[in-house]
């Protein structure tokens, strides 16, 4: 294979050296992110500690932008053994381990370290073993920052907002919360977000602060409204049968390369936010800080309900005490 | 031989009428999905996701039929030069290479189907995702059926009888528009 | 080896005359397992699916409906009239009158193909009729209806915005301007044939009584692009939805006002619809399948590396590409070009900062200018067909055509504003 193809040919079930010296493969890793996220530096970091550790034994083909296919494709990939790796956030839990997904719901977890409290709990190792079932295993978080809100109507309370219409992503549970928050949940393709916006279609959305930056919504909306609904976290995962056919030594590699790239990753999010923020205000936004309280006391109820109807393995109280 | 041509002729009918269903459907959902936001009715979240599914459906579905009405668009320079013969055995070749693919389409359609029982769709709960590969399935076997039928037809008039399929020849392009 | 397959596998299935989207979706399957040395079936299969599932995409048969609504509804006469009035009385007169009718017809479809045959038929069928020569006539109906996909709506843009996620309102726009300099350039050159071949033209000007009748009975069709452009302008509805209010109205024009539509010609608008749009979806599906296993097979990235190691400049970089898509134009299908190549050029687009918006549209150029090049220009075939030409004569008569589009191409490639003004302005 490949005049072209440079590393093409050894990228599937580890092609021998000539003197059955050394086994080199390239992983396969898939991501929707484009390739200038900080989280897709983070995937690039993460193959250049893979590659040093193992001496070059396990490298990473990186492919950004949802060259492979959607998320969801990622998944359903790494999950029949098809594709290595992925870099990816909610959507691969929401598949084959829905019972665990409101770790990524509206006004449920508080800040960065109550979502890193989950991850040190023993319900998150429950939610790993979920995953396991299905050939996709987690290896480490990048904390993605939080989601906020974009308005031309100034709010600080759920009241404030009754009645607009608010782009969401296609999430049941997102909308059902949002929904009882009084606003008028709207489905938009995200390439419409902008002009949605600007014709008014819709008055308000969500997304982190990237997604207001790169899409310029400063040109359309007046005011960030920093509702922090959902604590992001993006993942790596990988396919399990492929991570227990390493030797030892490269899985631990796999491991320790997987956590300092995440933690190099949370690192750039976190920087790259004040950026993307700086640049809306500088873009004519103003940032408003709600009564996020009074939107979380407006969110409990319907959370409770989820709890009992979908998250069924544990509790909202106990979710919640992870925070204290 | 008759009850197998009315048989035959009954599919045909049925993918026509499905096609032209869900191709209504998608119409009346688009606009549906714009009278909510207009006029005062209860929002339905799920009228752009039911409509990109419909459209999937339209697609595979629609693709069996086409293989029968040789509407899939096709390029014809070099085989209108070939002697007729000569034609008949690639038009043979290519079908088996087709049923080929979708042979590996099917196995792979399958698997998606059995593995996504427990992922509901994001708007509609009642809406199993392996509904969505169960309709691509249905497709991609009908699509077999009818190439294989096309195989069968081809083998017969074509290799026995140099020539009968010539007038297809060229027909696709002319269908491209439609 | 593996670009050996990428690109003469395909060339060979195609020339075997095996419908475009399975000679994608083979040829992606061998490569696959040429490269990787497996067959990853749920790769293939899911890939195909979740290329057709996007909302965006449904544009494509709402539009294409649109259009066939309007050419049984009636719409193709009227817009004729109405064009003869214009432009009819200038030498070359019905050449001027298919350049226009196409301008007008393009405003409710979305498709060259669809342009070429609607309009086509009645233009080309008059053209003869008034002592044009037949290929003369066909090269006028086939250069022209590539106006259609650069003037909104337009299919390709639908599926250029899907790939590049840039917004299909904006494309819309952005056409506009490139498209009426198509149609400026066109007409010079009909104007400059005319004059040499002494073409017959109208021998009076129009009464101000037969052009106002010629204005009202095309009026609502004519309405349909302020529809779209106004509604989505003014926050009714997005690129996708407008496309099923193009049908709705189309339904209403045929149906109830010019009562020429019938039940059965809905149902065989609907029927031929749902088979065209079948085939378009599974051409889109099996497109990316070939994408993404290009991609895997690391074929695009080494292209890419050596490209850019040779070049410096933007300008460059998009002369380069203007090359390789009018190549790449001859021998692939529009919306596979666009749903295979999009993906591979986005980072050089950003690399080089040129804006997607306007690469948008010179992309769409560069393939209609395809559509109409051997050996697999569809309107090219389609013309020939339903005007009885020859598909070499037509080539031929098409010479001259080729530079002006060309021409065209240059000016919008080295002017951006050209395609970038307008949606600044309007949107
Ligand atoms: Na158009
Ligand atoms: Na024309």
């Amino acid at each position: 294979a490949g005049e072209i193809g440079g590393g093409s040919g050894d990228d599937e079930g580890g092609a021998t050296g000539e003197g059955g010296e050394q086994e080199t493969r390239a992983l396969d890793m898939a991501s929707v992110y484009d390739a200038e996220a900080p989280q897709s530096q983070a995937a690039v970091e993460f193959g250049s500690l893979l590659e040093e550790c193992t001496d070059g034994a396990l490298t990473v083909n990186f492919y950004p932008n949802g060259s492979l296919g959607t998320e969801n494709d990622n998944f359903d990939q790494v999950s029949s053994g098809e594709l290595d790796m992925t870099l990816a956030g909610a959507v691969g839990p929401n598949m084959f381990a829905p019972e665990y997904m409101f770790y990524q719901a509206p006004f449920m977890m508080q800040d960065q370290e109550h979502v890193q409290a989950f991850i040190d709990s023993e319900l998150h190792d429950e939610f790993v073993g979920a995953m396991d079932e299905h050939n996709v295993h987690l290896l480490s978080h990048i904390h993605r920052g939080v989601r906020h809100s974009t308005s031309n109507q100034a709010f600080t309370t759920p009241d404030e907002l009754a009645g607009t219409a608010f782009r969401l992503p296609e999430i049941p549970v997102w909308v059902t919360i949002w929904s009882q928050l009084g606003i008028e949940a709207t489905p938009v393709a995200l390439p419409e977000l902008y002009s949605a916006l600007q014709t008014g279609v819709v008055g308000a959305s969500e997304g982190p602060y990237e997604q207001f930056a790169t899409f310029s919504l400063n040109e359309v909306q007046d005011y960030v409204v920093n509702t922090g609904h959902v604590v992001e976290v993006v993942q790596f995962w990988i396919g399990l049968e492929l991570y227990e056919s390493l030797p030892q030594d490269q899985r631990d590699c796999v491991d320790q390369a997987s956590a300092e790239a995440a933690e190099i990753g949370t690192q750039m999010v976190a920087e790259a936010n004040d950026q993307f923020l700086q640049e809306l205000k500088d873009g004519g936004m103003e940032v408003i800080e709600p009564d996020r309280e009074a939107f979380v006391e407006a969110a409990r109820e319907p959370l409770e309900q989820l709890f009992e109807d979908e998250w069924t393995v544990t509790t909202y109280d106990e979710v919640m005490s992870l925070a204290d | 031989m008759g009850t197998v041509r009315a048989l035959k002729r009954g599919l045909d009918r049925a993918i026509d009428v499905v096609m032209i269903a869900l191709l209504a459907g998608i119409v009346l959902l688009v606009l549906l999905q714009i009278a909510q936001r207009l006029l005062p009715i209860p929002t339905m979240l799920w009228t752009s996701e039911l409509s990109r599914y419909l459209f999937v459906y339209l697609t595979f579905i629609g693709s069996a039929l086409l293989v029968k009405e040789k509407g899939h668009i096709a390029v014809d320079l070099l085989m209108e030069r070939l002697p007729a013969r000569v034609r008949a055995v690639v038009l043979v070749l290519v079908d088996l290479v087709v049923l080929a693919f979708l042979y590996v389409f099917i196995s792979g359609i399958q698997e998606l189907t059995l593995s996504n029982t427990g992922t509901v769709a994001a708007t509609m709960p009642w809406f199993n995702q392996s509904y969505l590969y169960a309709g691509v399935w249905l497709g991609a076997l009908l699509m077999f059926l009818y190439v294989t039928l096309q195989l069968v037809e081809g083998v017969r008039t074509g290799l026995g009888f140099a020539g009968a399929r010539t007038e297809d020849a060229g027909r696709n392009v002319e269908r491209g528009e439609a | 080896m593996t670009f050996a397959i990428f690109i003469g596998l395909l060339i060979v299935l195609f020339l075997l005359r095996m419908p475009v989207a399975f000679a994608m979706a083979v040829t992606a399957v061998v490569l696959m397992m040429v490269d990787a040395g497996v067959l990853r079936t749920v790769t293939v299969s899911q890939n195909m699916t979740s290329g057709v599932n996007s909302f965006i995409l449904l544009a494509v048969p709402l539009f294409i409906l649109t259009g066939k609504l309007m050419n049984v509804g009636g719409v193709s006469d009227r817009i004729f009239a109405l064009a003869r009035v214009l432009v009819g009385f200038l030498p070359g007169g019905l050449g001027h009158v298919n350049v226009v009718s196409s301008v007008f017809f393009s405003g409710m479809s979305g498709a060259a193909v669809s342009d070429a045959a609607g309009l086509g038929q009645v233009l080309i069928r008059a053209m003869r009729r008034h002592g044009y020569d037949p290929a003369f006539a066909g090269a006028v109906t086939a250069a022209s209806s590539t106006i259609g996909p650069m003037i909104p709506p337009s299919l390709p843009a639908v599926v250029y915005a899907v790939s590049a996620g840039v917004s299909v309102g904006a494309l819309f726009v952005g056409g506009i301007i490139p498209g009426l300099l198509m149609a400026a350039l066109m007409m010079g050159l009909v104007a400059v044939l005319a004059h040499r071949r002494r073409y017959p033209r109208d021998e009076r000007m129009p009464t101000v009584r037969e052009a106002s009748k010629a204005f009202g009975s095309a009026l609502l069709p004519m309405l349909t692009p302020v529809i779209i452009i106004g509604g989505i302008a003014a926050g009714g509805f997005t690129a996708t939805e407008a496309a099923a209010v193009a049908v709705l109205y189309a339904g209403i024009l045929g149906g109830f006002v010019y009562r020429e539509l019938t039940w059965q010609h809905l149902v065989v608008a609907l029927r031929e619809t749902a088979q065209l749009s079948a085939a378009i979806g599974l051409i889109v599906g099996a497109a990316t399948l070939y994408g993404v296993v290009l991609i895997r097979a690391q074929i695009p990235q080494a292209v890419l590396e050596t490209f850019t190691g040779a070049i410096v400049s933007p300008l460059v970089v998009l002369l380069v590409l203007n090359l390789f898509l009018l190549l790449v134009g001859c021998f692939l299908e529009t919306v596979a070009a666009i749903t295979i190549l999009v993906p591979l050029l986005m980072p050089l687009l950003t690399a080089f900062e040129i804006d997607p918006l306007h690469f948008g549209v010179i992309m769409i150029l560069n393939l209609m200018i395809g559509l109409l090049s051997p050996p697999f220009g569809l309107v090219l075939f389609v013309v020939s067909q339903i005007g009885e030409i020859s598909v070499w004569s037509l080539i031929r008569a098409l010479g001259p055509f080729y530079v002006i589009l060309v021409v065209a191409l240059m000016i919008v490639t080295l002017v951006p504003s050209t395609v970038l003004w307008l949606p600044g302005a309007l949107l």
